[in-house]
């Protein structure tokens, strides 16, 4: 891969990075259309994989990420668009950290810590709501509600929940 | 926000390290989940109120929001340091965890049992990240705001995001200026209270 080809690739994804609002996934669709339509690195498929990679292993979402840089370059593709995609936003993100800080008795700062947490509980539920969408059969949507409701009420341990979900799965039954 | 969360905090930067790593690994479909647990419920690292709080900004900063949401608490405990070591333990193991999942991916044939099973557990995510929600639903301070105009911006995101598909910009800003501008209006009559009452 030509070097002008990795400074278009690793631009486009920090700029993408700063676009992430509400998570890497948001630009899942702006990503495809770079590595995909644009410089036609990897093809429509593997981009799946990749997503349901990202989605089957522990960890951020976003690490789907790397799975494309490994795609088209093996294993420093897949540490360079990693460092591309995280490096610029993170480093963003923690000046804006340490200045809300510094800010705390500010109005503005305080109105905003407390009008926008609805929005994000909003944001939550509506990814339950449009994941939950892709099943439909009576007793994969039981399992659902089951399991928001123990993770709401009891301290049950997670790993057990997803053990049983794994199980259940295994045999069919959702 | 009562006294007892502010003594318990991790002790090094190998800890902070290893307690990250740890949630990320059990982070199947919703590392939030996890994290939640881990932190608020088990470490008592953060009251409810303070990690819906970080969360929050996370959210609304750009860039894979667990991550922002690890190095935000790495910088409250040990500054930039902690940012970057508390980041690195969200990434480094699950990295190569993935990369070695990508050497060896064959495309799974649907109705095996590996197919199975990873239909199973996403079905239990969904149900995680809908108990989050409704975990974190306590962390609202419907003592400042009440409960009205929050369950309202709550309803309507579900309803522009969720069913409408609008994006999640649209949503940040459009219901996020509304409910803003709501908590200001509240904290604003409560200082104007307070003044008057001196």
């Amino acid at each position: 891969m030509s070097l002008i080809l990795w400074v278009t690739l690793l631009g486009k994804f920090s700029f993408l990075s700063f676009l992430a609002v509400g998570g890497v996934m948001a630009v899942a669709p702006d990503m495809h259309r770079v590595v995909v339509d644009g410089l036609s690195l990897v093809s429509s498929e593997d981009f799946l994989a990749a997503v349901t990679l990202g989605k089957l292993s522990p960890g951020p979402n976003a690490l789907f990420v790397a799975v494309l840089g490994y795609q088209i370059a093996g294993f420093s593709g897949a540490l360079l668009i990693m460092v591309a995609m995280i490096v610029p936003s993170a480093i963003f993100a923690f000046y804006v950290t340490r200045w809300r800080q510094r800010n705390t008795h500010r109005l503005s700062v305080q109105s905003f810590a407390i009008g926008a947490s609805p929005v994000v509980v909003g944001l939550l539920f509506s990814t339950a709501f449009i994941l939950v969408k892709d099943f439909s059969e009576f007793s994969t949507l039981t399992c659902v509600v089951m399991v928001a409701l123990i993770v709401w009420r009891t301290r049950l341990h997670l790993l057990l929940l997803m053990t049983l979900g794994a199980l259940l799965g295994l045999s069919g039954l959702v | 926000m009562s006294l007892k969360y502010f003594d318990s905090k991790p002790q090094n930067l190998i800890a902070l390290f290893y307690v990250f790593s740890l949630i990320t690994l059990q982070g199947f479909g919703g590392v939030i989940t996890v994290m939640q647990r881990t932190l608020v419920d088990q470490r008592k690292w953060f009251s409810q109120t303070e990690f819906l709080e970080m969360f929050t900004l996370s959210q609304v900063l750009p860039g894979p929001n667990v991550c922002n949401l690890a190095l935000m608490i790495g910088d409250r405990f040990f500054g930039a340091k902690g940012a970057v070591v508390a980041m690195m333990g969200m990434l480094v193991l699950p990295l190569g965890v993935i990369l070695v999942l990508a050497s060896s991916y064959d495309q799974v044939a649907v109705g095996s049992p590996l197919a199975g099973m990873i239909k199973g557990m996403s079905v239990v995510a969904v149900g995680m990240t809908l108990g989050t929600g409704l975990r974190l639903l306590s962390g609202i301070q419907t003592d400042v705001v009440g409960r009205l105009v929050p369950m309202f911006v709550i309803a309507v995101v579900l309803y522009a995001v969720g069913y409408l598909r609008l994006s999640v910009a649209w949503a940040v800003f459009g219901c996020g200026a509304v409910s803003y501008l709501w908590a200001r209006h509240c904290l604003q009559s409560r200082l104007a209270k307070r003044k008057a009452h001196q």
